[in-house]
């Protein structure tokens, strides 16, 4: 599984620089931006508060110069009541003033001089009642110069404010200046654009604006800067005016009884502040870009030599050997591609060698091979040898068996033709003597027991003679089976009574009683000469090995037809029986246990051999040490007529 | 760059806040009728912040935009564009029926609805235009003061009216002349003055007492009355002299001192009212801009109401004009309001004279 995309390395050079370059870029900006905005906050309201002081200063100087200029007209008013007034007035027009002019006592206006050089409003405005004029009560009430808040000129009709210098001889001097005035003192001291002042009177109205007519058209007594800056409390330093925050300060005038408000655009609305972010982010975004375009032109630089490696590399890979070995610029590099380049040389040495030793090992094959084919023959020679000289074994074995055969039948006939001698010796001792009595008188007496003795002695020998008779028969039998291979149809139990008596005498030496069950009504159609030979061989083996010391033993033969086509012999003992490693090599050929003491190691391998290639059948044994051991032999009623099936094929063991 | 980066600081400086409602007001706030314009201002502020103390329009918090008309026709019409610029849902004001005139194309080309808390020539009455009114039409206000006058005796006036409202003044003094004549044998002699030329009051005053009448009809501004007043008592002590309603303002009383002792006028509100509703109107204008409320405050207050009411059943300004006409009746500061279905509403009638500085109901 695959966590993520496989990148090429040179992208991936360019995404790690870039975003190392913005990451470090966001880091280190949102860092500074964090410091700058939050120095930037402070300072704004330093220079808001000292704007406002400062603002407050100027207006107040500028407004008390006027004061004084016109408390010198009242001055002279009072030193000169009936000098001509208007001229001197006149005289002064040149100042801001959009009307000045001079109140009685009685609160009738005296005397009126109006920039607007309207001639006759001057000359129809004296005599005019002002006694509800709120700035000449609010001067004659304080007894001292006053200015006004915001209000209509009584005489111009102006929205104005005005300045009141109550006389000590109850007259008042009363001046007027439009509001414009206000606001370009305002913005003579304005140092940047958007510093902004409002100059608000005691009712909250804005008797000045920097920022033009718009926000001098509310009421701001609701503000809380406002009504802190008249409460003389602690003052708000942020403001929401409209939708946008500033920094605001406050400064009260009592010589005015104004507040002067200015304010600064707060946070990311402050142009200031704009300014150092569009520069942080114009040098972000410049050098974004810049790491932009230097990256893939860096990325290339660095990719390549990598190129180069992974190339050679390849090459060597392929089982070329590169031609050159470019260096670059970097270390790295450079030791990589003088590695990669031993490298590729050891490879090619080491190729060169594996390819020498190759060729030598090639033609050291072919030597050994030779050399085995040659082993081989002799081993085959040899065991060709080794089977020759067993096959002559097996038919030395055969022979003795055959010898110990004609033993057995020479023991058997000794007995009959004895007795049959003894017999004949016997009637020929009688005749002597009846041929020397021959002249003696014979007695009848006599004469019947010499007969007597001659037919006893004749029939005796007769006996004994015809049995030799059928034992020769019987023999001859036997042998002509064996030494022809003769196939032919027999009963079982005759051909066992048979080879039982070959054995009698083998069986007189030991203490050992062959017992044969077998019923007189199966039929073979097999080789009795090859099945004598098996069960020679396997009562001759239980003779010599199973009862060692024994004074008894006995040897059962029975044999059942278990099918149509098998007739299954058993044949056991009840001798000291065998370890299971000897009865796994019971059939092995020249394996005996009775080596020296006249074993061949043949019998049991002859049987094997017999049962399985020339009766077609099978043999199994079964053993136990101290119960004796049982050979089951399965043999075809119709033995195989056909070329034998391989020898040892059908061997079993158990 | 920069104005995209202006685009992201707006977003952030709106974002979290509901978008507020604008509402323009465009009344003179400089010239002879900024006492008007303030009063209308001061009491529009006075209602649209009693609306955002409590929530706003469904969330929505009122900004006002204040524009001066100047009392000038070309300002005024000027305002009315530059309200829209600002995108108000609608406009409360101007005071003077000759700002209202030159207005009246432009919000109906621009289908701003204005409501206007005193504009009353007749010029206005009965039509199907997004102008509003909360005041008589001068009509009205001529036909009563024509009964009252003609039951007081006076049959023979000299009239000096305003030429830079000719809207107002001309219409008031052709109702004026047509009740009073109705009534009978009488004499009404006018003449238009114009504050803005250099001849000053005096030949006014001169002028109106020439022909001796029993009474001086002023349709003025207060500033003008004041001055005009002031001309007259210069020369004559006696004749009776009376003001349109216009002129009815504190500035009026401010400007005029002792000269306008006596001098009557209708006012459209009851200056006695004790109803809790004014009480505690006038308390909290009084305190917050430190002056009485005059009739144009009453009414802008009550125009400020009925448009607040209307927005709060659909802040849609295209809305605007259907659901004002049809709201049902309010409750406003002294009596229940109104719209015909020509946006126009009727208001009370209270004569005052000037006394010792004050007015003085009747």
């Amino acid at each position: 599984m695959r966590g993520f995309t496989e990148l090429r390395l040179r992208t991936s050079v360019v995404l790690l620089q870039f975003s190392t370059i913005i990451i470090t870029l966001a880091v280190v900006g949102s860092a500074l931006l964090a410091y700058v905005i939050t120095e930037f906050s402070r300072e704004n309201l330093q220079y808001a508060t000292r704007a406002s002081e400062t603002m407050a200063k100027r207006v107040e100087d500028f407004l008390e110069n006027l004061t004084s200029e016109v408390i010198l007209i009242g001055k002279y008013h009072e030193a000169n009541p009936s000098a001509d007034i208007n001229a001197f007035l006149e005289t002064t027009q040149k100042r801001r003033f959009s009307a000045i002019f001079i109140v009685g006592s009685d609160d009738i206006l005296k005397v009126v001089s109006l920039s607007s050089g309207n001639k006759a409003r001057e000359d129809e405005l004296p005599g005019v009642d002002l006694s509800s004029y709120p700035l000449l009560s609010a001067a004659r009430t304080a007894s001292r110069p006053t200015w006004s808040g915001k209000h209509i000129s009584a005489i111009t009709g102006d929205v104005t404010v005005g300045l009141a210098v109550p006389l000590t001889t109850g007259e008042a001097v009363i001046v007027e200046i439009p509001l414009d005035t206000i606001v370009e003192v305002g913005n003579v001291f304005r140092e940047k654009s958007h510093l902004d002042y409002w100059v608000i009177d005691s009712k909250g109205e804005v008797v000045a604006d920097t920022s033009g007519v718009r926000t001098q058209l509310m009421n701001l007594s609701n503000l809380e800067i406002v009504q802190a800056g008249f409460a003389r409390t602690e003052q708000p330093t942020l403001m929401n005016f409209r939708g946008q925050d500033y920094s605001v300060s406050a400064t009260y005038s009592e010589q005015l009884g104004w507040l002067f408000v200015s304010r600064v655009p707060a946070g990311l609305a402050n142009p200031d502040l704009q300014e150092i972010l569009y520069t942080v982010l114009a040098f972000a975004l410049g050098t974004a870009i810049f790491g932009l375009v230097l990256a893939p032109i860096w990325a290339r630089r660095i990719t390549k030599p990598v190129g180069t490696v992974t190339e050679l590399a390849s090459q060597i890979a392929a089982g070329r050997r590169p031609a050159r070995w470019p260096r670059g610029a970097i270390r790295e590099f450079n030791t990589l591609i003088d590695d990669l380049k031993a490298m590729s040389d050891a490879i090619s040495k080491r190729e060169v060698e594996l390819r020498d030793l190759n060729d030598s090992l090639e033609s050291r094959v072919v030597e050994r091979t030779k050399e085995l084919v040659r082993i081989n023959e002799d081993l085959k020679r040899a065991m060709d040898e080794i089977q020759q000289a067993r096959d002559g074994l097996v038919q030395s074995e055969k022979t003795a068996a055959l010898g110990r055969m004609v033993a057995g039948i020479s023991h058997e006939l000794n007995t009959p033709l004895g007795n049959g001698r003894m017999a004949v010796s016997t009637l020929a001792a009688r005749l002597e003597r009846f041929r020397e009595r021959l002249g003696d008188p014979v007695d009848r007496k006599d004469l019947e027991k010499f007969l007597e003795t001659v037919g006893m002695s004749v029939e005796i020998a007769e006996n004994n003679l015809v049995k030799a008779g059928d034992l020769v028969r019987s023999f001859k039998e036997i042998s002509a089976d064996r030494t022809a291979s003769r196939r032919r149809k027999v009963v079982l139990k005759e051909l066992l009574d048979e080879v039982t008596l070959t054995l009698t005498p083998a069986l007189k030496r030991s203490p050992v009683t062959l017992e044969i069950d077998v019923p007189g009504t199966i039929w073979i159609d097999s080789y009795p000469g090859e099945l004598g030979q098996v069960i020679t061989n396997l009562v001759e083996n239980a003779i010599t090995h199973a009862f060692h010391d024994r004074d008894s033993g006995r040897i059962a033969i029975t044999a059942v037809q278990t099918s149509e086509d098998i007739v299954t012999i058993d044949l056991s003992d009840d001798g000291s029986g065998m370890t299971p490693d000897v009865a796994r090599k019971a059939f092995d050929p020249f394996f005996t246990t009775a080596l020296g003491k006249g074993g061949t190691g043949l019998g049991l391998y002859i049987v094997h051999r017999t049962v399985e290639t020339v009766l077609g059948g099978t043999v199994a044994l079964k053993s136990k040490i101290g119960k004796g051991t049982a050979f089951k032999l399965d043999i075809p009623v119709q033995a195989p007529t056909a070329e034998n099936p391989r020898f040892g094929e059908n061997m079993q063991v158990t | 760059m920069r104005p995209l980066m202006f685009a992201a600081l707006a977003v952030l400086a709106a974002c979290g806040d509901p978008e507020p409602i604008k509402v323009g007001i465009i009344v003179g706030l400089t010239g002879r009728s900024a006492d008007l314009g303030e009063a209308s201002r001061n009491a529009v502020q006075l209602a649209a912040d009693e609306v955002n103390q409590t929530g706003g329009i469904d969330g929505r918090p009122i900004s006002l935009i204040a524009l001066d008309d100047e009392g000038k026709p070309e300002a005024a019409a000027a305002a009315v564009r530059k309200a829209h610029d600002e995108g108000v849902a609608a406009i409360i004001g101007p005071n003077l029926s000759s700002t209202a005139a030159a207005m009246l194309p432009e919000i109906n080309r621009l289908e701003i609805v204005t409501i206007s808390p005193t504009a009353s020539s007749l010029d206005f009455v009965d039509l199907d235009d997004f102008l509003f009114r909360i005041n008589w039409s001068t009509r009205e206000n001529a036909t009563i003061y024509a009964k009252h006058y003609y039951e007081l005796g006076i049959r023979k006036v000299s009239a000096a009216i305003d030429a830079n409202n000719r809207a107002f003044s001309e219409s008031w003094l052709n109702e004026f002349q047509s009740a009073f004549a109705a009534l009978g044998d009488v004499a009404v002699n006018a003449d238009l003055f114009d504050a803005n030329s250099d001849q000053g009051y005096s030949s006014t005053a001169q002028k109106l007492l020439e022909s001796q009448p029993d009474a001086i009809l002023l349709i003025a501004n207060s500033v003008d009355t004041a001055q005009i007043t002031q001309q007259i008592r210069k020369m004559d002590n006696q004749t009776l002299i009376v003001a349109a309603e216009w002129a009815a303002s504190e500035r009026l009383l401010q400007l005029g001192g002792k000269a306008i002792e006596g001098i009557e006028m209708v006012q459209s509100y009851d200056r006695n009212n004790q109803s809790e509703r004014y009480l505690t109107f006038k308390n909290a204008y009084l305190e917050r801009f430190q002056r009485q409320p005059g009739y144009s405050s009453v009414a802008s207050y009550d125009a400020a109401l009925m448009l607040f009411t209307a927005l709060r059943k659909d802040d849609d300004p295209k809305a605007l004009k259907k659901n004002l006409i049809h709201l049902p009746v309010i409750e406003g500061l002294q009596q229940p309001l109104k719209f015909n279905k020509y946006g126009d509403a009727e208001r009370r009638a209270f004569f005052v004279t000037v006394q010792d500085g004050s007015f003085v109901q009747q």
